[in-house]
């Protein structure tokens, strides 16, 4: 009698230790899973369905994505993506590193410096944009007021298919940038001194030293920044909404946008959540992609 | 000698280089705050100029005309209990994944690092579909909920860092000392990770503040938050920049405030969390 109640207040006792684990991360758990992953798996049954949101959902396979991959602007919007997140991190990623090394290098007053150049990073997007609409508005903006000063005609900056590109990507670039700044800049601060100034005592040039030293030592910081900033410029979507919602003549249309327009405009749910899990597929690529050539660098 | 000079122009040369990222960084808040003072009349006059005399109607205007302290209780609450319940949920869980061996360890962690690959936009349409369906549409409560997933699975990874470098002998002693679980994590864990704790909650704080994408789908009337407030300023006839550069001003004043006082953690927060994540 005795010993089986030994026996039974023993088990418990594993049984509340095994659970225990379980007990500190459920409730983060409960929200990730009621939060994201079920709304994907719905995003998933949706895009293989009707799409009604009200009336019956029909099994369809994958009449959604085979109409999505049909429309002209989904191959738009997936190449616009493309540009934009090569052009967007190309360059946050070389300022950002010319930022990094320029404040890394003075020593006077430096926190200041660095105080001030992290600020665009934690901007409220929304704000970010509407000021950079101030910037290439026609009438009022900026830079027409600069042109117009030294008797230059005014640019239609967000009206132009060209140009428009290039103001989105400006105004990324311009909030994103900090970002790389700031890890390069922990990277630069963790790296050996010593290694320098025997460099510089055996003769080597600024850019000698940048090649062999300053840039592997960084490479795994580097290599961080670009999955992350890829990831979020692939997502791009307040400064496209506010600078052009997409437009001129598609010039600036986005996956993002594109989802958006889908589901909000077109009521095509459907092929909105198709959308939605054909950028998730390319984000976990992305990853993968990155990831492999970070493993391949790191078995030599 | 010209060692001396070649010195001085390349110290020259990055002086230079800072105070343009600096002044490149600055300059479009110069503006926007610039236009946030100007009359409507002076806003004509050229973006620029300084010519006439700087007023205050803009923001009187955003404040009493547009009713700027509703949107603002909306954005402070949802930010603050979002931050609030992030901070709980992502401490447990991070403790619990940094200080217990169980089996589903490693499996949970990679689907953490998956889940933190969502791109928003792939959420908003499924999400907007159970708000509408459970009546959370237009709640506080839904962006609450959304912005705390969002920002669950990075802040996991951050605190779980922080916890790691707590050394495991130290959490042993503790139980040997007869320290309850919950005590063992109270009295002796948490106070070694203050700083990441208090990273955590500034940036969740921040992110929730300035999010934009969830708000916009998932409120209508009751639930709008600030950043959806300014882009009302963009109406059919042209934009009103003055308003705009008044509220853009006070959503921005509270995030730069804060993100000037707390850089150090911020930064060391951010950096590492990205690191070991």
């Amino acid at each position: 009698m005795n010993r089986a109640n030994d026996i039974a207040i023993r088990r418990r006792r594993t049984l509340i230790r095994t659970l225990t684990p379980y007990l500190w991360i459920a409730p983060a758990l409960l929200i990730m899973v009621a939060l994201l992953a079920v709304p994907m798996i719905e995003s998933l049954k949706t895009s293989f369905s009707t799409g009604n949101i009200n009336g019956p959902n029909d099994f369809v396979g994958f009449k959604n994505y085979a109409k999505l991959f049909r429309q002209p602007e989904f191959m738009v919007s997936l190449w616009n993506s493309l540009r934009f997140t090569i052009c967007s991190v190309a360059l946050q990623m070389l300022i950002g590193l010319i930022g990094a090394l320029a404040l890394n290098s003075i020593k006077l007053i430096k926190n200041i410096f660095r105080s001030v150049a992290l600020i665009p990073m934690m901007l409220t997007p929304v704000i970010v944009a509407l000021t950079w609409r101030l910037f290439w508005d026609t009438d009022f903006g900026v830079f027409n007021s600069l042109l117009s000063s030294i008797g230059l005609s005014k640019i239609g900056w967000l009206a132009n298919p060209g140009t428009a590109f290039w103001a989105v990507v400006v105004t990324d670039v311009w909030q994103n940038a900090p970002y790389v700044t700031m890890m390069l800049l922990a990277g630069l601060q963790g790296m050996p001194i010593d290694c320098m100034e025997a460099a510089t005592i055996d003769g080597a040039s600024a850019w000698h030293k940048f090649q062999h030293i300053t840039l592997p030592l960084l490479k795994p910081m580097i290599l961080l920044c670009l999955i992350i900033r890829t990831l979020f410029a692939f997502r791009v979507f307040e400064p496209v909404y506010i600078l052009t919602n997409g437009g001129p003549n598609n010039a600036t249309l986005q996956l993002s946008i594109y989802v958006f327009r889908l589901g909000f405009r077109y009521f095509q749910t459907g092929m909105a959540s198709a959308l939605s899990w054909v950028m998730l597929m390319l984000c976990m690529m992305i990853t993968m992609l990155y990831i492999r050539i970070l493993g391949k660098e790191d078995d030599q | 000698m010209s060692a001396k000079v070649s010195r001085y122009v390349s110290s020259a040369f990055r002086w230079l280089l800072v105070l343009v990222i600096s002044f490149v960084a600055l300059f479009p808040i110069y503006v926007l705050a610039l236009t946030s003072l100007k009359s409507r009349r002076d806003l004509f006059s050229g973006i620029l100029s300084f010519r006439g005399t700087f007023t205050l109607e803009n923001f009187s205007s955003v404040w009493d005309t547009y009713n700027f302290l509703f949107y603002m209780e909306n954005s402070l609450v949802i930010a603050l209990m979002a931050s609030l319940v992030t901070l709980i949920a992502g401490t447990f869980a991070a403790y619990g994944f940094s200080k217990y061996r169980f089996r589903a360890k490693a499996p949970l962690l990679m689907c953490i690092i998956g889940l933190r690959m969502i791109p928003p936009v792939s959420l908003i349409i499924p999400i907007f579909i159970i708000a509408s369906r459970t009546g959370l549409n237009d709640t506080r409560t839904i962006l609450v909920l959304v912005n705390t997933a969002l920002n669950l699975p990075f802040i996991i990874w951050l605190l779980k860092g922080f916890f790691d470098e707590i050394s495991n002998e130290l959490i042993e002693a503790a139980y040997i000392d007869g320290c309850s679980d919950f005590g063992t994590f109270s009295k002796i864990a948490l106070p070694l990770v203050k700083p990441g704790l208090f990273a955590t909650s500034v940036f969740t704080f921040i992110l929730t503040w300035n999010d934009f994408m969830f708000p916009l789908v998932l409120s209508s009337v009751r639930a709008t938050t600030l950043p959806i407030m300014a882009t009302n300023f963009m109406t059919e006839h042209g934009v009103e920049w003055g308003n705009l550069g008044a509220a853009g001003v006070m959503i921005l004043l509270p995030v730069v405030i804060i993100s000037l006082l707390t850089q150090r953690w911020l930064v060391s927060g951010l950096t590492q969390g990205a690191v070991k994540g």
